[in-house]
């Protein structure tokens, strides 16, 4: 629940408690205000009335010109009350309809008998008021509420806008990003403090990340010239006479070993160098091209393998990109499928739909595609194979949007790209 | 034939001296920018192999200096970076290759040997071992005076086996010479044994003496005198 929500349902159930309650309470007020207002004035006839009345001779109640339709005077049983004042709905001569009246009955001598005096007055026009007051009054409580809404909920997108901001920047925002993240500025002291802090959040974290991979890019580099300086000894030793086959096997094994250490550096090298953006060059590419190029420099070790290669181009494939990344990518995918392959198995290689896809044979079961992307996530029995080749793939996909998928579809794995 | 080998790391260019002296080249050794100034003012080389991050000044101030004196001198940029602007720069300030470390001395061998050949002779060379000729101008292999059919990939491997003569050469660097794979995507070495089968077997059969030996596993040795 948004918290806009959360707070306008407040108001809104007060708003709602209130006009149930506010409502018949004025109401209730009102005709109390009405009915003494009435009260007073049937007193105040009747004060005006006895004396006059008293005066009188003869039968009061005849044609007598103080009487009228609401003021009526009756002989009566001699009654000792006090005057009573109520409400009492009354059939219309006229209209035969029931009209609610408010009546004062007092009982007064004249001339020894003993009269009943009965003052009504109509409370219909009075309730037509009351009632038009009423919903007059609903009617602007009920505008001025769904005012109060939809202000609160302008306002607070309003309000809320710079909050929604930092979301947005902050989804969109990568570690890995060269530029510091910038939330911007907001006048609202609690956003300004929220963006200050997810800044020096942020600002901390690509620090560490930039320090990390300078690390490991120094140290890389740092790496080298130790390592020249070992592969060049080996070689000095492989020219020492004389020699034993016992030392030549042991010069081997560590020649092989550094030349493994020379890819791992390189390949370290290589992913460091994309994820800073370090291959801005870009032109325009022939996949296909590049794929048959790259297919006759690995011919020597597919034919060792004694592979089936096939090839299908649907269409050729034009992609502007950097080529040497594009050799990376390409090329570790056609020599992944190379090196885990097994003796006398197939390779496909295929352009279609805007995709490059490479099929293999290989083991018989599916590579574990949570941590097939991932550094040295070795997934093969091939113990040299280095395991930064699909990484650096990834981040190659990443860098251009390509999209990546693997599929074992027996008995072929399957590696495709989108490039388009 | 004379060498300048400018890299402070004394224990390569100690390396790289060793090696080359085989190939009956020269070498001399400027661990900074400084010597190295002084030597290629006074004295002309064949081919400078050039280390770019020296203790005192970057590579590339020598390799200005010797253009802007309009010397001749080959020149092979040995570097710890490999990015493509290093190598492009490197290159268009005059050198004649760029080779990142590590690298394998047989491979730098060969470079040099290439450079001189252009350099000195104008890339009209061949290069010649008990009868066997190749021109590395029309790529052929001759065989006293007779035209051997070979491959481009056994080809490679014969200049690469001629510009190591009487070194063993391994088979890791053969390897990484001839898939001209810098990225090392294999770690595979037998395709190898089938090129030196088949060259080794048009050779012999042109009436070469089998001058190449295996050296227990390890590499390859072309014994000539």
């Amino acid at each position: 629940m948004k918290l806009l929500n959360k707070t306008v349902r407040y108001y809104f159930l007060l708003s709602v408690i209130l006009l149930l309650v506010a409502v018949p309470v004025f109401y209730f007020v009102l005709k109390r205000i009405v009915i003494a207002n009435v009260d007073a004035r049937l007193i105040a006839t009747k004060t005006q009335l006895v004396p006059r009345l008293q005066v009188m001779e003869e039968t009061p109640e005849g044609n007598n010109p103080l009487l009228n339709n609401d003021i009526t005077l009756e002989r009566a049983a001699p009654h000792s009350g006090r005057d009573s004042l109520y409400t009492s709905d009354v059939v219309d001569s006229n209209s035969r309809r029931k009209v609610t009246y408010r009546l004062l009955t007092s009982h007064l001598v004249i001339n020894r008998d003993t009269y009943r005096l009965q003052i009504k007055s109509s409370l219909a026009n009075h309730e037509a008021l009351i009632t038009s007051i009423i919903i007059l009054q609903v009617l602007l409580l009920s505008l001025l509420l769904a005012g109060l809404l939809l202000i609160n909920r302008s306002l607070a997108r309003q309000v809320w806008k710079p909050f929604y901001n930092t979301l947005r920047k902050l989804r969109a925002y990568k570690v890995d990003d060269a530029a510091p993240l910038h939330l911007g500025n907001s006048d609202i002291s609690e956003f300004k403090e929220l963006n200050a802090a997810v800044e020096q959040l942020a600002e901390r974290s690509r620090k560490s990340y930039v320090s990390q991979k300078e690390f490991a890019e120094n140290a890389s580099h740092e790496m080298r010239t130790p390592l020249a300086v070992f592969q060049g000894k080996l070689e000095l030793l492989m020219q020492t006479t004389p020699l034993t086959e016992e030392q030549a096997t042991l010069i081997t094994d560590l020649a092989t070993a550094s030349q493994r250490m020379a890819r791992l550096n390189k390949g370290l090298i290589l992913l460091t160098r994309i994820q800073n953006g370090q291959f801005p060059e870009t032109e325009d590419i022939s996949v296909q091209k590049m794929v048959i190029h790259l297919l006759d420099q690995y011919r020597s070790q597919a034919d060792q393998k004694q592979l089936g290669i096939e090839t299908s181009w649907q269409e050729d494939l034009l992609v502007k990109a950097n080529p040497t990344l594009i050799e990376v990518l390409t090329g570790n995918l056609l020599a992944n499928a190379i090196r885990h392959n097994i003796t006398g198995g197939n390779i496909l290689v295929k352009i279609a739909a805007g995709a490059f896809t490479v099929q293999n044979t290989g083991q018989l079961y599916p590579l574990n595609t949570a941590r097939l992307f991932q550094r040295f996530a070795k997934s093969s029995a091939d113990a040299e194979s280095m395991g930064l080749g699909l990484e650096i793939v990834k981040k190659i996909c990443d860098l251009y949007k390509y999209e990546i998928t693997y599929a074992y579809e027996h008995p072929m794995h399957v590696f495709s790209v989108k490039m388009r | 034939m004379k060498i300048l080998i400018i890299e402070d790391e004394q224990a390569l260019s100690k390396s790289i001296a060793t090696y080359l002296a085989a190939e009956n080249y020269t070498c001399e050794i400027a661990p900074d920018c400084k010597t190295a100034m002084n030597r290629i003012e006074t004295f002309e080389y064949d081919c400078i192999l050039l280390d770019i991050s020296l203790p005192d000044g970057n590579g590339l101030q020598v390799l200005k200096a010797l253009k802007d004196d309009h010397k001749t001198d080959g020149v092979i940029i040995i570097s710890a970076r490999d990015s493509i602007d290093d190598r492009i720069h490197g290159l268009q300030l005059g050198a004649d290759d760029y080779l990142t470390k590590p690298f394998h001395l047989s491979e730098l061998g060969a470079r040099i040997a290439a450079v001189i050949r252009r350099r000195r002779f104008a890339g009209n060379t061949a290069l010649e071992a008990d009868g066997l000729r190749l021109d590395t101008q029309a790529r052929s292999v001759r065989i006293n005076g007779q035209m051997v059919d070979i491959t481009r990939k056994e080809y490679d491997l014969l200049l690469y086996l001629l510009a190591n003569k009487n070194r063993v050469v391994s088979k890791h660097a053969i390897a990484e010479h001839l898939s001209g794979d810098g990225d090392g995507l294999f770690d595979n070495y037998d395709f190898i044994y089938a090129h030196m089968k088949n060259l080794k077997k048009k050779l012999s059969q042109a009436g070469w003496k089998d001058h190449i030996k295996a050296v227990y596993g390890m590499g390859y040795k072309m014994e000539v005198p």
